[in-house]
């Protein structure tokens, strides 16, 4: 055998034991979370087709929902919350009451042991949200009023609500409950559904909105992340969570226009299915 | 019962007993409904608009046929 053989073969064994020792680490990565995630917050963007749904697992293994998708996604985000080894939630977070952020809710509330709930003083007629409500209060979980200037913290990380900032709204989009997270330097805006009209009073109220991860407000409607927040936010990067080829055109291409325009990247489920952000205080990095 | 969850631009979102949910075009409902409005929903058939169809609809294999 030529030596130009033997070395083709050396270079081919390296490679395969880096992809082999590569696929090892993919593997066991999840299986870390309920034990701590050394130093790591994961934000994950569920794919929940035209519906809301995200998880954070902070550095020390607490989990927090945000919203849970249409009627119909609850049992996946169970399992997708089980294979990632969530076995408690410290909070879940049910934005607003529209039945594309809290129709799987019900269920995992059931399914998974949760500490608190927040939601804004608003409700639906829906049937959806009575089974909602009813889940709540059978999981005897602590209810809290989410609303500008309430605290949701978690060891290592701040979560700070900016909406909504009145009691009294005619869209119940704008009675979203804005979340703030924050670590070390970086920060998650989550909007749920918002409008102008409720991104007109954070602006108006003046709070810290700047964020690197921004998740768009009302799956990029036109009514939502107007130029001025878009502005006061500043995010590097834009998460769009919509179904593929929707009846509602979401993504607005005006959106669309005036994320690029700012220089802003943006991911979206339709396009990559489940985004995972993670971040070591100081910088954002993103998976599927 | 059928229960308005929502609008989304030219579409109601309508969620029936079971919590399914369906589209409705805004044009076929009145315009003074809201979200959590509760709506009856009765479809009956437009007989003179369906036998115009009908008529139409055959017209266009009138001498259509090759062989």
């Amino acid at each position: 055998m030529s030596l130009r053989i033997k070395q083709c073969i050396l270079l081919i064994i390296i490679l395969l034991l880096l992809v082999i020792s590569g696929c090892g680490k993919a593997i066991t990565a999840p299986s870390e979370t309920p034990s701590g995630t050394h130093g790591i917050l994961q934000v994950h963007f569920l794919d929940v087709g035209q519906a809301d749904s995200a998880l954070l697992v902070s550095p020390n293994g607490e989990a927090i929902l945000i919203d849970g998708g249409n009627n119909e996604d609850g049992p996946e985000i169970v399992s997708y919350l089980k294979s990632n080894g969530v076995k408690e939630l410290l909070a879940i977070v049910a934005t607003h009451p529209h039945e594309d952020h809290i129709g799987g809710l019900d269920l995992v509330i059931q399914r998974i042991p949760t500490k608190i709930v927040y939601l804004p003083n608003a409700t639906s007629n829906s049937r959806t949200f009575e089974d909602f409500i009813a889940a709540v209060k059978t999981s005897g979980a602590k209810k809290i009023q989410a609303k500008d200037g309430v605290s949701l913290n978690v060891p290592d990380l701040t979560g700070l609500f900016l909406a909504p900032n009145n009691s009294s709204y005619e869209d119940v989009n704008n009675y979203s409950a804005v979340l703030k997270v924050t670590y070390g330097k970086v920060s998650f805006l989550f909007e749920g559904d918002a409008e102008d009209i409720s991104e007109a009073e954070m602006l108006k109220n003046r709070l810290d909105l700047k964020a690197n991860v921004l998740k768009v407000g009302h799956h990029g409607s036109k009514n939502s992340t107007t130029s001025e927040f878009l502005k006061a936010v500043s995010p590097q990067y834009a998460i769009i969570s919509v179904g593929a080829d929707n009846e509602y055109g979401h993504p607005t291409p005006t959106i669309l226009n005036r994320l690029t325009k700012a220089g802003v990247k943006v991911y979206r489920t339709d396009q990559s299915g489940t985004i995972i952000a993670t971040t070591d205080g100081e910088s954002v990095v993103f998976g599927q | 019962m059928y229960i308005i969850d929502r609008f989304e631009g030219d579409w109601a979102i309508v969620e029936t007993g079971n919590r399914t949910t369906f589209n409705l075009p805004r044009g076929v409902l009145s315009a003074d409904l809201k979200e959590g409005d509760v709506i009856n929903i009765k479809v009956s058939i437009d007989s003179e608009a369906t036998s115009q169809r009908s008529k139409k609809a055959k017209s266009l294999l009138d001498n259509f046929f090759d062989e």
